[in-house]
């Protein structure tokens, strides 16, 4: 409650023109985007490392065009990496095809041809999926998923084995001064589409049809009293989100020159649906920084601790509970505070809060880490550094500090809350009757 | 010249329970015609019926001469019918003009258009600016839609009526929940943006009625039991022992 005040009392006078331009609030993530596409390689020159930045930005337009579903049609796709998987191997094919034929096509252009695929088959899917939204729609994406994943073992020719479809990238000769053996080289591919996809599908979302996708989202059955169908506005939603995907998983697959059914299995649609969501779905950008985050998790995470899945769980349940409108509306509001003039009066209580937090969040490590380390790592033995300390999975002593540590910071965070929420209150009072 | 609306032995049952039985209603062109009825006879049902929401059990309805029952709503809409929603029925998370937009976006032709953005499209924004003045809203087009006061979002919701063109509306108790003050504001908006238009219109205010309505047909028990003019109604026995009565009694 208070943060709202808070936040009408800081609100600039509201521009009666253009709500949805462009606004100075909106210019900053494309800023903050191209200066990263453009600084990242400079900086990470290794070539594993710009492999880690080629995944990055191909989740990234994973998550943008997901985010066309749910954040604007409001729909929830159980099988978005079905189109996925689809373009990846779509481009795969096409590679393979031209390299046969000794076809010298240019291989930036191959994700416009898993795109391409990927949206004529989104046009099918969704005029399947797109009859009603919520439940049946959420439900027949799920079956359409499995459909097309199982249906993996009665074309072995189309799909691969179990190893799947491999290329050589190189096999469609140089274009545009690369010869595409190094990542680096890919990269520039996938930077320039990360680019393209956000300004496509930006672009989209100031079109009559981008604004009733909002409308459908927002109330399906008047748009039907307008004149319009939902379910013609859901699947072109659902076609264009699936021809991004196409996109995306085609750049997957000229990163690791391989395709496999995995790419469009279950593992792969909840990962974007967690992605999109964890990085804000009612901010352009926050699916790119969803898509980074996680990304991130998954390969850094993962090498420092085999409980990586859990700690992705806990953001998962953090960000659902704590900040709905994800990391993106996160650090919207920070900047808010700061841009409010108001931070140097939150900054112990706000302090407060971090602290709290650490306290806890270092008691559910320990906890977590001596119970994978007693269960699924036991042949490791029970001696075990957690955040610098010896511990041990067979003392009990060990059990109680995590136990500790999460009880008492779970216990200060509420009281710092409570103490943030106060001076909140104090400081928007004064203030919106200034204001007034 | 046809009648806007003709609807014959229309019949709608819910399960055994028939709820509308056997409706004979006519509608002129241009005329304000008020349908009145206690609660639970019907009357949301008959909109729902006409508009499409609900499809008919049996009968017949005509909109300008072309049969409509059967129909989605959205190709009633592109017949010419228009209408309201007793409970507010906007797009909440979008902003009073991006609504308003929306409902202008059929009759000028950009239907599913991604050629243009929207804030590109001139005839758009001056129908647009032209509804915003029109009904009160200039100063809150930026607002979210679900932020405006009670009457603010039924003069948006009258507005998203309004917006589409059509030539016939059904406004399902636009006044409701409204104070004295603000239904008189209410009335005055309805009777301007409404000018010209063939107007079919569910309310219980009886003082709204009497100075709205060209014609009034009472509904009771899914069935019309007079079709009039104010006079008339007020006149028929009938009326006021299944109707007038007992409405004014409650309402005194």
């Amino acid at each position: 409650m208070a943060n709202t005040v808070l936040e009408n009392a800081t609100a600039a006078p509201v521009a009666p023109e253009e709500p949805h331009v462009l606004r100075s609030g909106e210019t900053l993530p494309w800023i903050v985007v191209l200066v990263a596409l453009v600084a990242l390689p400079l900086v990470f020159t290794g070539g594993s490392q710009i492999s880690t930045l080629n995944y990055l930005g191909v989740m990234a337009i994973f998550a943008l065009s997901y985010n066309l579903l749910l954040g604007q049609t409001g729909l929830l796709s159980l099988g978005h990496a079905t189109f996925f998987g689809l373009g990846g191997f779509a481009a795969t094919h096409a590679v393979l095809g031209f390299a046969e034929a000794g076809v010298n096509f240019p291989l930036p252009l191959i994700p416009l041809i898993g795109g391409v695929v990927a949206f004529v088959l989104g046009i099918f899917g969704g005029w399947l999926a797109s009859g009603r939204g919520g439940m049946p729609f959420a439900m027949i994406t799920l079956g359409l998923s499995e459909l097309v994943y199982s249906a993996s073992n009665l074309f072995p020719s189309l799909y691969g084995s179990e190893e799947g479809v491999s290329m050589d990238r190189m096999d469609l000769g140089s274009s545009f001064g690369m010869d595409y053996g190094a990542n680096s080289h890919i990269y520039v591919i996938v930077a320039d589409c990360l680019v393209i996809s956000a300004v496509v599908l930006k672009y989209f979302t100031t079109t009559p049809l981008g604004l009733l996708t909002n409308a459908v989202r927002d109330n399906a059955e008047r748009v039907e009293f307008l004149g319009f169908s939902a379910r013609r506005v859901r699947m072109w939603a659902f076609a264009v989100a699936a021809g991004f995907a196409g996109v995306a998983g085609s750049l997957a697959a000229l990163n690791v020159e391989i395709m496999t059914v995995n790419e469009l299995g279950a593992a792969t649609s909840t990962l974007v649906l967690l992605m999109t969501y964890i990085g804000g779905t009612r901010t352009f950008f926050g699916p790119v920084l969803g898509a980074v985050v996680i990304g991130l998790m998954r390969i850094w995470l993962s090498d420092i601790t085999p409980a990586w899945m859990m700690y992705f769980g806990l953001l998962f349940i953090f960000v659902v509970m704590a900040v709905p409108g994800g990391l993106a509306e996160m650090l919207q509001g920070g900047r808010r505070l700061i841009t409010s003039g108001l931070l140097r009066a939150q900054l112990r209580p706000l302090a407060g809060v971090a602290l709290a937090g650490a306290v806890g969040f270092a008691g559910t490590v320990i906890l977590v880490e001596l119970g994978y380390r007693a269960g699924l790592d036991a042949s490791l033995g029970p001696a075990i550094r957690i955040l610098g300390l010896p511990l041990d999975t067979t003392r009990p002593l060990s059990w109680g500090l995590g136990l500790v540590l999460v009880a008492g910071g779970g216990w200060a965070l509420r009281q710092q809350l409570d103490a943030l929420a106060t001076r909140r209150h104090a400081l928007a009072q004064p203030h919106r009757e200034a204001v007034q | 010249m046809t009648n806007a609306i003709e609807i014959e032995d229309l019949r709608k049952s819910f399960g055994p329970v028939e709820i509308i039985r056997g409706v004979n209603l006519e509608l002129r062109r241009g005329e304000r015609h008020a349908l009145i009825g206690p609660n639970g006879a019907g009357k949301s049902t008959l909109f729902h019926l006409i508009s499409g929401r609900l499809p008919a059990t049996s009968g017949k309805i005509r909109l300008n001469g072309h049969e409509i029952q059967g129909k989605s709503p959205a190709e009633i809409a592109h017949a010419g019918l228009s209408r309201s929603f007793q409970i507010t029925n906007i797009f909440p998370e979008m902003t009073v003009l991006e609504n308003l937009r929306c409902a202008v976006l059929w009759k000028l032709g950009h239907r599913y258009s991604v050629l243009r953005p929207i804030r590109r499209l001139r005839d758009v924004n001056a129908e647009c600016e032209r509804l915003l003045v029109e009904l009160g809203l200039q100063d809150r087009r930026a607002e979210r839609a679900d932020t405006l006061t009670y009457p603010e979002q039924r003069a948006l919701e009258l507005g998203l009526a309004v917006a589409s063109g059509a030539g016939t509306l059904l406004l399902d108790e636009p006044m409701a929940g409204m104070s004295h003050t603000e239904t008189a504001a209410a009335l005055d908006l309805i009777k301007r943006v409404t000018e010209g238009k063939t107007l079919l219109m569910v309310e219980h205010d009886m003082g709204v009625i009497f100075e709205v309505a060209d014609r009034i047909s009472v509904l009771v028990y899914g069935e019309i039991i007079a079709t009039g003019t104010p006079e008339e109604i007020r006149a028929n026995p009938a009326v006021q022992e299944a109707y007038l009565g007992t409405a004014t009694e409650e309402a005194a």
